[in-house]
């Protein structure tokens, strides 16, 4: 893991090591990064917000000199592509979805799997695109079942990603650092 | 027409006692949870997520795959989640014989039969059922809890049902990933 002073991570986030961090990157409290993410900061800083997921193969790259900020509660999936200059809150970006250029998200947007925006598009809250053709409707109803499946699904990646991984663990925290791994993996497969 | 024979630099791939044959540049999650039938090819770069396991005790097999299968370059494979009676937790994933997946699908299915050719660049939606004998065409997004039946071609975002496999499939899908593997060669 390429890894810079720079980088902070807040309380109760886990960042696994196999993550590839380039820059000035801040990730906020209770984030979790799975293995194998890419964020890069190449040109300016990335802000990362409080509880998101971000899966694997997931690439999220600042191209522009200002701050990407990534708000509350997003879900990166699968493979996805972040470029863009603003992500809001409680978004799902699904499985090889891509935001291009200096695109800038709303709240509570869905961007559909292999779906992706125009380049340097401002998409309004509660925005979804879906389909061959990535065509946009509006969601009337925001459920609250979402946003507790996301509680949950962060409460168990908290617990079980630190048992086979190598994991660091935001603020002073320091139950699941590497060094007991060992001892975790055979706690568990008794 | 004959597929030429595929050459890899012997040290790239660890081939165990039964056959598989395993790219150390592939990252394998949780390996203690994962069971290889055998003869399966994990190509590089591919992700397998072993390490997301049932919620409670006990040992638990996260992704069973059958034999003869082919996990092409850049595939994830991850078994899917939901929350049921308000516990959440993943769910294994079961994968049959002779299935090959394409470069850079991504699988999230609850189940894959035998006999299923995957293309690239292919989503399989949490939860999803593909019986036996199918084919996922290239590109395809298949939506999150379908079932694809058997003998049956899929294509499209989202996925579609657009035309019929004939009964000769099983046979031709078996000799095929047969020969891949056996055409799969170590060089120094």
């Amino acid at each position: 893991m390429s890894n810079t002073p720079t980088t902070t991570i807040g309380k109760r986030a886990v960042v696994c090591q196999d993550t590839e961090l380039k820059g000035e990157i801040h990730i906020g409290p209770g984030t979790v990064l799975h293995p194998q993410c890419k964020i890069n900061a190449e040109c300016g800083p990335i802000y990362i917000g409080n509880n998101n997921i971000i899966e694997e193969n997931v690439t999220i790259i600042n191209k522009y000199p200002g701050k990407l900020i990534i708000g509350d509660e997003n879900v990166f999936e699968v493979g996805c592509f972040v470029e863009g200059s603003k992500i809001g809150s409680r978004n799902i970006i699904e499985a090889k979805a891509r935001i291009l250029g200096s695109t800038s998200l709303g709240d509570n947007c869905v961007i559909g799997a292999v779906c992706s925006t125009n380049k340097d598009d401002e998409i309004p809250d509660d925005t979804v695109i879906y389909g061959d053709h990535h065509n946009r409707r509006t969601q009337t109803a925001t459920s609250s079942h979402q946003s507790s499946l996301h509680t949950r699904h962060l409460d168990y990646l908290r617990e079980v990603l630190p048992k086979f991984n190598h994991v660091r663990v935001g603020g002073s925290n320091t139950e699941t650092s590497p060094g007991t791994l060992p001892k975790k993996i055979k706690e568990t497969s008794h | 027409m004959e597929p030429p024979i595929i050459y890899y630099p012997r040290i790239e791939y660890i081939e165990t006692d039964t056959g598989n044959k395993v790219s150390r540049k592939s990252v394998i999650c949780g390996s203690q949870n994962i069971i290889l039938g055998g003869k399966t090819i994990i190509q590089t770069d591919c992700v397998i997520r072993g390490d997301l396991r049932r919620t409670g005790g006990g040992h638990a097999v996260v992704v069973a795959i059958g034999r003869y299968c082919l996990l092409s370059k850049g595939s994830i494979i991850r078994p899917p989640y939901k929350t049921y009676k308000g516990i959440f937790s993943y769910y294994p994933m079961k994968i049959g014989d002779h299935v090959s997946i394409g470069e850079g699908s991504i699988v999230e299915a609850a189940t894959i039969g035998s006999f299923v050719h995957i293309g690239k660049n292919c989503v399989i939606g949490r939860f999803a059922i593909i019986k036996d004998c199918c084919r996922i065409e290239d590109n395809t997004v298949i939506p999150p809890n379908t079932v694809v039946p058997s003998f049956s071609i899929y294509d499209g975002s989202p996925g579609v049902f657009v035309d019929e496999l004939p009964e000769c499939v099983q046979e031709l899908y078996e000799a095929r990933t047969k020969e891949y593997y056996t055409k799969f060669q170590p060089k120094d």
